[in-house]
């Protein structure tokens, strides 16, 4: 082809190529731009071949089958290499086919100008652009982050896009250690930041303090090996640690490490500066955020806890209690124990119901060596929480372990620790040991206060239950030692009587019956109710069945005895108030005397089972009433029937009223063939926990073996 | 799918021979349809030709595009499949080109009843090299053409928002839109290439047991012979020719050495049932 000035001295570059690509006239522009020769290019190299790699995807995808649907491509970018410093040469142009398609004949003109020049600006427009595209991004995703780990999780999504990290973290200064808020690793590496964030701790914390960026290259020229580490076993080659400040303070830090690419660029240090100190203002509020949202939830533990606590009585059913709650919640197993408790081991949990038994027998054969290294004993002697983050696995070296225990460690597997010892009114009710296991969580400084706040209001809770426990057991002991003495035995009566204890959120109350003979042929019966719980009031009821007892003696009969117990029950504290429901029956004359002080009526059950509701002998309750005189009335009773005395307990609940239950009581009575106080007291009873003590005197008048009433012997009282 | 037909999500066109055995193809990363103008219409004669564009590329609709349906390749393997259950399509013969190649063996391991055979145009399951395997490029060259595609996309918005965005008193634009080939989002375009260019199917080669013709050119510089031996050798079904064609896009620089390809594989007996056992709509 000859010499056309307008193609070879042109400004612009020409290039004519066959329609697979290959070059087939080239000018002079292009060969001084690039530098190659013609003869290394004509009819040897195809365009494509001189572009670079990401341009010649775009041309084998977009140039190529437009040219071939459509004639000619306008407006087109390509970037050639030049073979001699392989540099790079932008162009802008366009290209025309000319002949038909597949025609051997057919080519293609490419006309090109060289905007190298152009391309340091356009490069920098393209590339604020999509600086600002991912800023928008990051911003849009700030906006809709709540928690910390949502802004560490939306910035590091960005920012590894962004300068093509590997790996990547979010931490926090936590107290005095650091706590990853979020980690990201790109496969095929693993995760191998935890391990970074471990073995370079100190160089970061200085970081942070420092408040400065460090940019760290561990290969190459001027190499800064200070931070040089492998992630997985891969060296990494860069590594960006950026402390996040905000409002002048840095609590935390952004790493970003890669394991191919090699240092960061100014562009890469700016764009890595800005987005962590956008990251470091979302994740202060988002931390404040996330800190309101702790401690909503430790406030509502611990009200569920108290709850949880307070609904059941006994100490030992608190102790299990606590350790239910606290499993899994905040630990994977747990326990309670006292070294001074009869059980030692008082209550254990696992999340895994499997291994309950296991770490109960653990917990039970291991003694707590009482040496300072044993965290529990180092917890029961400074009183304060003992913490193990991790338990190195050659603690248990230092113990005095047989096979059979390492075998349950080995099981059981704990990896971190805490010790709480539970201290009531200076008295130590117990250790609360929680510890992490196969759930891989930690434990950390920052959960000790919460911590703390459960044991030391389940260690309240639990010394009341044991106060409780203690002074129910005692009140129960005195009360089943009064009532317990043998009733008088005469084969002219069929004397019978029970008392039973109240629900188990009742302490043990103040009833109380009596029967005893006050001459030889009068047998005195009693039942009364002393206002009070508890120990008190069975101190009270003692001394008043005493004085009844003498009154009684005296042989004042029944009204008179009750004025006589008015005036004693203001000598005692805590016995004004006191009812009590008093019969004298004459064994010979078959009379029946009887007064109530304020006590729910007796019954008298005939033999053919109809009820008398003894209404008459009423007055109100003992030390309220000294100026009047009692009343008492008689009447007869015959052969067969029986007197029912009884506390309200029997009749009255939370749901029936004094008469409802009577009535009930008379049905229950109709219904029965005989009367038997178990059954009785099985039928009445209500299914509470707060119900009352029962307390139930029957005596029924039998014909004795010599056929009558009369009776000369005493019967040994 | 919800809401609109895969025929409008995709703008599928269907020619050739009514309830006969249906030819699908599927165009690669850069252009649409129109790949096939060359290649589809010698088929017309004897089977049921489907053509469509991806969504995001051609005339598809581009709002059913989203980003998290199409970060990788199952989402267009997919589309491929609600396509053919749309269609009530089954043995077909599924020609794919370039990533479209990958995107039929995803779509025939999902469900190899549907699919007779593949025709795979310039296939490759990974395109960055990886220690040993050769794919022809590095990470950095697909971040480069991100940077090079927008570039080649500075005026695209200009050139293209009348039209997008539709004119009904000026017809002279609709006229230009049909001349307007390959004029995909630009936006969607670059997570197509990243969808392309960074997958790695290779693991997934051995589960297709659909027979398979994989067609390679001489010197594709996106697909090198290696890259189609690589698939040949993993597809255990799988028969492979090599084009005297160069390039990538033998469908448009080649025909008919192309369509002489595929007759021969379809001749001996991989495209040869009578027609839609279910019957094409």
């Amino acid at each position: 082809m000859n010499a056309d000035p307008m193609f070879d001295d042109a400004a612009v570059g020409y290039i004519v190529a066959d329609q697979n690509g290959v070059i087939q006239r080239v000018n002079r522009a292009f060969l001084s731009w690039t530098g190659y020769e013609a003869s290394e290019l004509v009819s040897v190299r195809r365009v494509q071949d001189l572009l670079t790699a990401g341009s010649r995807i775009y041309f084998e995808t977009y140039v190529a089958p437009l040219m071939a649907l459509q004639v000619a491509v306008n407006d087109v970018s390509l970037t050639f290499t030049s073979p001699r410093d392989d540099h790079q040469i932008f162009t802008h142009g366009a290209a025309k086919r000319h002949g038909d398609l597949g025609s051997i004949t057919a080519e293609v003109w490419f006309v090109l100008v060289n905007a190298s020049g152009r391309q340091h600006f356009e490069s920098e427009a393209l590339r604020a652009r999509l600086r600002l595209e991912r800023l928008q991004r990051l911003a849009s995703a700030l906006a809709t982050s709540v928690t910390a780990g949502d802004v560490a999780s939306a910035t590091l999504a960005e920012i590894l896009d962004g300068v093509k990290g590997d790996h990547g973290f979010v931490a926090t200064i936590v107290n005095d250690g650091l706590r990853v808020i979020q980690a990201q690793d790109t496969p095929p590496v693993g995760t191998g930041t935890s391990a970074l964030l471990l073995t370079h701790f100190p160089e970061i914390a200085e970081i942070i303090h420092s408040g400065t960026a460090a940019f760290v290259e561990s290969r190459g020229e001027g190499a800064d090996d200070r931070l040089g580490c492998r992630i997985d076993g891969v060296a990494a080659t860069r590594l960006a640690a950026l402390p996040l400040v905000a409002g002048g303070r840095a609590d935390g830090v952004l790493c970003v490490a890669s394991v191919t690419r090699t240092g960061f660029d100014a562009d890469e240090r700016s764009f890595l500066l800005l987005f962590a100190e956008l990251a470091a203002q979302s994740l202060q509020s988002a931390k404040l955020h996330d800190e309101v949202v702790k401690n909503a939830q430790e406030a509502s533990f611990i009200a569920r806890l108290s709850n949880a606590l307070d609904d059941v009585v006994s100490f030992e059913a608190r102790c299990q209690r606590l350790v239910d709650l606290v499993v899994p919640e905040l630990a994977d197993y747990a326990t309670v124990e006292n070294p001074n408790h009869e059980l030692r081991v008082i209550a254990v949990a696992h999340r895994d119901p499997d291994l309950v038994a296991p770490l109960r027998e653990l917990r039970t054969s291991v003694q707590v060596p009482g040496s300072q290294p044993h965290s529990l004993a180092r917890a029961l002697a400074s009183r304060e929480p003992q913490v193990l983050v991790e338990i190195p696995a050659e603690m248990y070296d230092r113990y005095d372990l047989g096979s059979r225990e390492r075998a349950l460690l080995g099981e059981l597997a704990p990896r971190s620790y805490v010790g709480l010892p539970m201290f009531a009114r200076g008295e130590l009710v117990g250790t609360l040991m929680l510890v992490m296991a196969e759930s891989n969580r930690r434990f950390s400084l920052a959960d000790v206060p919460h911590l703390t706040d459960i044991a030391n209001r389940a260690a309240v809770s639990l010394e009341n239950a044991r106060l409780y426990d203690h002074e129910r057991f005692v009140a129960g002991s005195f009360q089943r030692e009064l009532l317990g003495r043998p009733l008088p035995r005469d084969d002219r009566l069929d004397l019978r009587a029970i008392y039973q204890a109240g629900g188990e959120l009742v302490e043990i109350g103040g009833d109380y019956f009596d029967a005893f003979f006050v001459g030889p042929d009068r047998i005195a019966l009693a039942v009364g109710d002393v206002v009070g719980k508890g120990i008190p009031a069975a101190t009270v009821m003692s001394q008043l069945r005493t004085a009844l007892r003498a009154f009684a003696l005296e042989g004042n009969g029944p009204a008179e005895t009750l004025n006589r117990l008015d005036g004693f029950v203001t000598s005692i504290p805590g016995a004004a108030y006191s009812s009590v429901a008093y019969a004298e029956l004459d064994l010979r004359t078959s009379e029946l005397v009887y007064a109530c002080a304020g006590h729910p009526p007796p019954l008298l059950i005939t033999e053919q089972r109809d009820a008398v509701v003894l209404w008459e002998g009423r007055s109100p309750l003992l030390g309220i009433s000294q100026p009047l005189p009692r009343s008492e009335s008689r009447l007869r009773v015959t052969i067969g029937s029986t007197l029912l005395m009884y506390t309200d307990g029997l009749v009255e609940a939370r749901e029936r009223s004094l008469d409802a239950g009577i009535t009930e009581l008379i049905d229950v009575l109709r219904g029965e063939p005989s009367i038997d106080l178990h059954t009785l007291v099985a039928k009445m009873k209500v299914s509470d926990m707060y119900r009352d003590d029962i307390c139930v005197l029957a005596v029924t008048a039998v014909v004795p073996e010599d056929g009558g009433l009369a009776r000369s012997a005493l019967p040994g009282t | 799918m919800t809401g609109m037909s895969v025929r409008v999500r995709n703008n599928v066109k269907v020619s050739g021979v009514p309830g006969g055995q249906a030819m699908v193809f599927a165009h690669g990363f850069g252009c649409d349809q129109q790949m096939w103008r060359l290649v589809a219409p010698a088929f017309e004669d004897r089977y049921s030709v489907v053509l469509f564009d991806h969504v995001g590329s051609g005339r598809s609709d581009l709002s059913s595009y989203e980003a998290h349906r199409y970060t990788n390749l199952d989402g267009y393997a997919r589309d491929v499949l609600e396509l053919l259950l749309e269609l009530q399509l089954e043995r077909v013969i599924f020609v794919g080109h370039s990533v479209s190649a990958m995107i039929g063996v995803l779509a025939a391991i999902e469900r190899p009843e549907l699919f007779e055979s593949l025709v795979l145009v310039g296939p490759s399951a990974r395109y960055v090299d990886d220690r040993d395997y050769r794919g022809g490029f590095a990470a950095a060259d697909i971040d480069e053409l991100l940077i090079v595609m927008s570039r080649n996309y500075l005026g695209w918005s200009a050139a293209m928002a009348p039209i997008v965005m539709g004119n009904a008193d000026r017809p002279e634009l609709g006229e230009e839109l049909t001349q307007l080939f390959c004029a995909n989002d630009p936006e969607i375009a670059k997570h197509f290439a990243a969808a392309t260019f960074l997958a790695d199917n290779r693991a997934d080669l051995p589960r297709c047991a659909t027979p398979s013709l994989v067609l390679q050119m001489t010197d594709d510089v996106i697909a090198p012979i290696e890259a189609g031996e690589y698939v040949h050798r993993h597809l255990v079904n799988s028969e492979l020719r090599i084009l005297k064609a160069t390039g990538h896009c033998p469908n448009l620089s080649a025909p008919a050495e192309t369509i002489a390809a595929m007759n021969a594989y379809l001749a001996a007996g991989y495209g040869t049932s009578a027609g839609s056992l279910s019957g094409a709509a």
